[in-house]
């Protein structure tokens, strides 16, 4: 069909190149491997593309090549199914400066470096969020009722579209190379697909606060003899209202900076003290 | 990178090996749950779901100690495990230098063999030494600490455990909130909370609006752009 369908990518490339990337993808599962303060990423960058590398610089002399694979083990931090994407951006990169030399060894660096926050942004909105998000939901369903479908759902599910999509995307970045992002940024692609992906992240994620979130009041006053309880009073304002209240407090702990941990011990402390009081 | 470290997978595993199934799935669950929100981005985590995960469902079938009042613990644990774990980036660390010198010099079995052992002894064998030294120290400490504590402490506890979801939500808001998205994040909430629909009904709206959203800003960016004859193409064809 389009010139950029899966076949097409795959049929222009020669059968050895076409093994290569095959070789690549797979290398690429291990994504998380030497994952370290100076480096995030890169060590699984460079153990990735190692079998690119030998091929590209089959007669190339061999201090070039240990420079592009030093280059490889820098700094690199991507969303997991972006990650795929960059490789072959890259690659087409490094080949484009072996092969003709148009694209130098700073130019790679700085595309490289200019990568990591849109990839992610994009990445981490789709996968980490929304997609991630939705299909736990449904597992939960059944996890939460000691199915074993759940967690075999969740994990079959969510990795499925992954697989495909890394495969996809390696092949995509590696036709066009950095020419895409150029393309995908001026046409405002990039910012439509995050902001997108927020709306669609942001309704769900308010539509799980009440089915994950409760805030268990049973305490009860009397008002003209007859006995009121709290949380219907809040209920009467906004179903749901004080489950809101709970999140929209932390969420504005956490935009302090509040240490995620002070805030667990906070709500321990509001839930025995509730506790203590006849609160709960 | 396939979230096989998920609590709600990583929970069944464990009860797998522990010999209760449904245990592990029902801890697994709680704590997504609560860790719904961790996030994995960057370099140091908050708290590590995967520990807290595999030591509260030890505590549940180990020490037999009841699933309510040990997943709010656990939820602590983990928070707290965070700090040990996140040394695991230190050790990786040390295997920098020499996995440099083997890609200066093109030594791709030592290379790889560096990544293989770094990798193992970070991520795997330190968290376990983790999980190991907490179920058995920590077990019966808390054994002990349970069955001593006056009723409304265990009530406080349990109404911890109900609210603390919401720090996940919270978490994965940090990300993505803004003005624009409040709109569409007070419509999922009234819709869930007043029509009790399902997941598959609010995704089912939600990409209603999302896609809405999209291509309306297609055609303001259409019209903005009037270079954009030849991208549009690109971009139907990247999205088919």
């Amino acid at each position: 069909m389009s010139k950029y369908s899966l076949k097409a990518l795959r049929s222009e490339l020669s059968p050895e190149e076409l093994k290569v990337m095959n070789k690549t993808y797979w290398k690429s599962e291990r994504a998380g491997v030497l994952f370290c303060f100076s480096r995030y990423m890169g060590p699984a960058l460079a153990y990735g593309l190692y079998p690119f590398i030998n091929w590209l610089y089959k007669d190339k002399p061999k201090e070039e090549k240990g420079k592009a694979l030093l280059r490889l083990n820098g700094f690199w931090n991507c969303e997991a199914v972006m990650h795929n994407f960059a490789i072959g951006i890259l690659a087409s990169m490094e080949k484009d400066h072996v092969q003709t030399g148009n694209t130098t060894e700073a130019t790679i660096e700085a595309i490289k470096a200019s990568l990591i926050g849109p990839l992610s942004a994009v990445g981490d909105t789709i996968f980490w969020i929304v997609w991630r998000i939705l299909v736990t939901g449904v597992a939960l369903t059944f996890a939460l009722q000691g199915s074993i479908v759940g967690p075999l759902l969740f994990i079959v599910v969510y990795n499925a579209p992954k697989y495909y999509l890394r495969y996809y995307l390696q092949l995509l970045g590696y036709r066009t190379g950095s020419e895409i992002l150029v393309s995908m940024s001026e046409s405002g692609l990039m910012q439509q697909i995050t902001k997108a992906a927020g709306i669609l992240g942001g309704f769900m994620i308010g539509g799980m606060i009440p089915m994950l979130v409760s805030v268990p009041v049973t305490a009860t006053f009397q008002m003209n003899g007859l006995e009121q309880s709290v949380a219907d009073i809040f209920n009467g304002i906004m179903p749901g209202l004080l489950e809101l209240i709970v999140v929209f407090v932390m969420l504005g702990l956490l935009r302090k900076k509040v240490n995620p941990m002070l805030i667990v011990l906070g709500t321990f402390v509001v839930g025995i003290g509730g506790a203590a009081l006849g609160l709960f | 990178m396939s979230l096989t470290n998920r609590p709600i997978f990583i929970g069944f595993v464990t009860g797998l090996l522990l010999g209760d199934m449904e245990t592990g799935i029902l801890v697994g669950a709680q704590l997504e749950l609560a860790f719904l929100g961790i996030v994995a981005i960057g370099a140091t985590t908050a708290a590590d779901a995967e520990i807290a995960t595999i030591m509260t469902v030890a505590f549940s079938i180990v020490n037999g100690l009841p699933m309510e009042t040990v997943i709010p613990l656990g939820i602590t644990v983990g928070y707290a495990a965070s700090l040990l774990s996140n040394i695991r980036l230190l050790i990786a660390e040390f295997f920098i230098p020499a996995s440099d010198r083997a890609l200066e010099k093109d030594e791709e079995k030592k290379f790889v063999m560096l990544c293989w052992v770094g990798s193992i002894i970070a991520f795997f064998v330190w968290p376990s030494v983790i999980c190991v030294a907490g179920v058995l120290v920590g077990g019966p400490v808390l054994e002990s600490f349970i069955n001593n504590l006056p009723p409304f402490i265990l009530n406080g506890i349990g109404a911890a455990g109900a609210m603390l979801p919401a720090l996940g939500i919270a978490m994965i808001l940090t990300l993505i909130f803004n003005k624009r998205i409040a709109i569409y994040f007070m419509a999922g909430f009234v819709i869930y909370k007043y029509l009790a629909v399902d997941m598959i009904f609010m995704l089912v709206i939600g990409l209603l609006l999302a896609l809405t959203d999209f291509f309306v800003t297609a055609e303001i960016n259409k019209k903005n752009n009037s270079a954009a004859t030849t991208i549009t193409s690109e971009e139907e064809d990247f999205l088919s």
